[in-house]
This record gives structure tokens, C-alpha cells and sequence, in this order.
């Protein structure tokens, strides 16, 4: 399906009820929405796995202004603040009410832009690999990873791509440095073909807000329970970063989970988290 | 979920992806709604719950949200407002499933029918709503001796009492799957699939 927020057409898929029969009445189950990362992927990547939630949430995939199956709209609305306040109007156009909003790499940098200018809609947030902050200051942690992971040669990519990029490191950041974002290999093959691809809306964030974004002055507006999780071994968001983003969060909202041996979405590496997804949900 | 079609805001649920993962593809799944009677919608104007206007609030619905195509399943009322949708909304369907409805209500036969499966009182009670079905209490008689006729395995039935809204006859469980379910479900997942 697909419906208008903000003058744009954005597609969402649905998987499980809001309501399920319990006795004499109907249960209300809480709505769980998906921000896929990217830019330039699209919801596909959270498919299989999270339907799994069903049972206990109403599961909401969207693909973000630009991405996927969504319109494009004008490219001068592609940024976080306006992706931010789609997710929030998304979510008023079909009076979706305090959400559990989950969010993966540049989708937690979506999540984190409407929870921080919305701090009263969401119910709960998930913010998985990602930051707080554009990833210049992880940068050294993130090469030695990728020539951990991927060689001299990726290290040496690693460090072009992310301070003198050019449309040929980015060719061959997709096919070389990508695959390594996780130790299980899931950004590849029929995964990654699955995806509708947004070059363009890449190439955009990648030129513009990539380098500069910081939201560490507005953690503090954060007003609902949040879980942020990160793999130890994510060479793409460095641990470091979700720490660092955990640390901006009040104690008493936040809960960090640093997952061993799991790099970017760690549940990709480690079917173990998503058992603390779940406990995060029902608690 | 709600959204907003012709002026009111009509309540959906929905259940399983329209596309599912399958190999280097997402396959899409048909559509198969059910608008679930009017019980979390807006009310509306009176004067516009009638049968017509919910078959256009099904297509507006549809167009909103750029379903295509779609699988609609009607059972009771609800299939006389997909009759009426797909009269007026030709080659909008993909299929329709029309479950214990007809295309006009004929009260003779549902008084032979209730005389034969129970009492001439309950006779003569449906015999009542049929010629007076705004009058709450000919409601309450057809509640109290028709109803308990619609299934001949038990039901939880959790139809409300508002017998100033059409919407009700939606409530009732007489879909002919509450009976036999394994059969029927099976007829309505090999017709999905044809």
C-alpha cells in the first residue's frame, strides 16, 4: 500500500493484526515500524526475519521518502529533518499512535530526527547500528575493522571512501565493503537483489548530510524507553558510536546491548538479539 | 489503522505482507481485505449508511491506499456491500468472495427457515424485525430467537446491540466457516489461489 504524507506517496507493507480476538474482547497489539537504512535501500531488508514479531506487535515496514517503492519528490526534501517528520505525519494520516519505532543504521538517523523533534509520539525506541553523529570521528576504528575484515586493500578503500569520496569509491564501496558489514555475508546475493536501489538519494545524503550531521544536542529530548544495540565487530558504525549515542540518552530511558562477534544489525550475525527485541517490546 | 475516505475515517486491520522474500524477487501476495463493519470508523451522516455508499467507500479506500485489484470478501452484509461494489465498480475486483449473503432479502424464506429450525414464536419474532427492523425491541425478539439459529456449532457471538445501525447485521456469525471451518477455509484458499 501506499499512502500521502507531506506530498509524497510513501509505500508501507504490514505483516501481522492490530486487533486479535482474547475472550470476550479485542487485544490491542502495539504497532512496530521499520526504518531501513541506506539511503538507497529500501524495507525488503528487514524481510523475512522481522515478520517473526507478528505474534506480538503489529509490524509496519516503510520505505522512506526517495527510497524503494515511495516517491521521489523534490531532492532538496532529502534530508533527515523531513524524513524525520514524514515518519511522524506517516503516522498521523493512519492515526498511529506511540509506535515502537525501529531503526537500522541511516534508519536509526531517522529515528532519532523524529523522536527529536516529536519527543511525545513515540512509544519505544530501537536504534540499531547506528549514531548520534556523522562517523568522522570513528573513522580509524572503522578502517582498522575493514582491513581487519577485509585486507590492507579494503582498509585503504575504507579511508578514501570516507573522507574523499567519488563516485568510483562508491562503486566499489557497494561490491567490496559492503559484503562486509556483516561476518554472516547478508549483503549479498539474493538479499541484496530483492532491494529496489536508490543511487541518486545515496549520492545526495552521501554528498550533504553524511559529513555533518549531529544530533548529540538533542538526545536529551528523548522521552520514551530506548534500547540501542550494537555489534562489536561492525565495521561500518563502530561500537563506539553507540556508545557514544547511548551515553547522550537519560540513564533511566536507555538500555545498551553491545553484541560480541555481530557486526552492522547484529541481529543479521547473532539470532540471539532478536530475543532482546522481543523482551524490549512486551516490557 | 485509520484513514480518511469520503469525509470519514474508516478503521482497517490488516494481517501478512503483501510482498514476501522469495529468492532474488519479492513476490506480491493479493490483497484480501476485510473493512471489519463499522465498529472503530466514524459514524458519518445517517443519511449516507447505505448500501452504495459503503461499495464507493470500498473503492475510495482502495484508491487511497492504491490497493489493485483486490480479493474482496463480503459475508452477510458485508457481501451485499461488495455486490453493490462489484456492480458499480466494474473490473476493479480481482475476485469476490460472497459468503452467507444474497442479492436481495426475501423475509418469507427466512421465516420458513426459523419455523422449521425452532418455534412458531421465533416465527413469528424474525416474521416481526423483517417488517419492523428499526424498532429496537422486534430487534431484541430477533436477537433473542433468530440468532442463536445462525450456527449450529457453538459461537462466541459478540454482535453489539444497535439496532439503529445496519452495521449490525455485519456482527453476526453465520459465515458458513464458523460450522465447518477446514472445508470452507480450504474452497476460499483454492479460489484465492486460482
Amino acid at each position: 500500500m501506499r499512502v500521502e504524507v507531506n506530498g509524497v506517496r510513501l509505500f508501507f507493507d504490514v505483516d501481522g493484526a492490530k486487533l486479535v480476538p482474547e475472550g470476550p474482547k479485542m487485544r490491542e497489539q502495539p504497532t512496530l515500524i521499520l526504518l531501513h537504512g541506506g539511503p538507497g535501500m529500501d524495507h525488503s531488508t528487514y524481510k523475512p526475519a522481522f515478520s517473526q514479531f507478528a505474534d506480538v506487535c503489529q509490524v509496519i515496514y516503510v520505505d522512506h521518502r526517495g527510497n524503494g517503492r515511495s516517491e521521489r519528490g523534490p531532492h532538496e526534501a532529502w534530508n533527515l529533518a523531513q524524513w524525520g517528520d514524514d515518519l511522524f505525519e506517516f503516522c498521523r494520516a493512519l492515526e498511529i499512535e506511540r509506535p515502537i519505532v525501529f531503526g537500522t543504521s541511516f534508519g536509526g538517523f531517522v529515528a532519532l530526527s523524529y523522536a527529536t523533534r516529536h519527543p511525545e509520539h513515540p512509544g519505544k525506541l530501537v536504534l540499531a547500528s547506528t549514531a548520534a553523529q556523522n562517523l568522522l570521528p570513528y573513522l580509524d576504528k572503522s578502517v582498522a575493522l575493514f582491513e581487519r575484515f577485509g585486507g590492507a586493500e579494503i582498509g585503504d578503500l575504507a579511508r578514501r571512501h570516507l573522507t574523499r569520496r567519488t563516485p568510483e569509491t562508491t562503486d566499489a564501496w557497494i561490491t567490496q565493503a559492503l559484503p562486509l558489514y556483516t561476518r554472516t555475508r547478508t549483503f549479498e546475493g539474493d538479499a541484496l537483489a530483492r532491494a529496489v536501489r536508490s543511487r541518486k538519494v545515496l549520492d545526495h545524503f552521501q554528498d550533504g548530510e553524511w559529513d555533518t550531521f549531529d544530533l548529540r544536542a538533542d538526545l536529551a529530548k528523548i522521552a520514551c524507553p530506548t534500547l540501542v544495540i550494537g555489534g562489536e565487530d561492525d565495521p561500518m558504525t563502530p561500537i563506539e558510536s553507540q556508545a557514544d549515542l547511548a551515553a547522550g540518552i537519560a540513564p533511566r530511558l536507555v538500555r545498551f546491548e553491545r553484541v560480541r562477534n555481530a557486526g552492522h544489525g547484529p541481529y543479521r550475525d547473532d539470532p540471539r538479539v532478536f530475543d532482546v527485541i522481543r523482551e524490549f517490546i512486551g516490557s | 489503522m485509520r484513514v480518511e475516505v469520503n469525509g470519514v475515517r474508516l478503521f482497517f486491520d490488516v494481517e501478512g505482507a503483501k510482498l514476501v522474500p522469495d529468492g532474488a524477487v519479492m513476490r506480491e501476495k493479493p490483497t484480501l481485505i476485510d473493512l471489519r463493519g463499522c465498529g472503530r470508523s466514524d459514524p458519518g451522516p445517517a443519511s449516507a449508511r447505505i448500501v452504495s455508499q459503503w461499495a464507493d467507500d470500498l473503492r475510495a479506500f482502495c484508491d487511497i491506499l492504491e490497493i489493485e485489484r483486490p480479493i474482496v470478501l463480503g459475508q452477510s452484509g458485508g457481501g451485499f456491500v461488495a455486490i453493490k461494489y462489484g456492480a458499480r465498480h466494474r473490473g476493479h475486483a480481482c475476485k469476490l468472495i460472497l459468503a452467507s449473503t444474497q442479492a436481495r432479502v426475501v423475509p418469507g424464506r427466512i421465516v420458513d427457515v426459523v419455523r422449521r429450525r425452532s418455534t412458531p414464536e421465533a416465527a413469528a419474532a424474525a416474521d416481526r424485525w423483517l417488517r419492523e427492523p428499526d424498532d429496537p425491541s422486534a430487534f431484541r425478539g430477533w436477537s433473542a430467537h433468530g440468532v442463536p439459529l445462525y450456527n449450529h456449532a457453538p459461537q462466541g457471538l459478540w454482535y453489539r446491540h444497535s439496532p439503529d445501525h445496519l452495521e449490525s447485521f455485519e456482527r453476526c456469525g453465520h459465515g458458513v466457516w464458523r460450522d465447518q471451518p477446514a472445508r470452507v477455509l480450504n474452497v476460499i484458499r483454492e479460489f484465492i489461489q486460482s
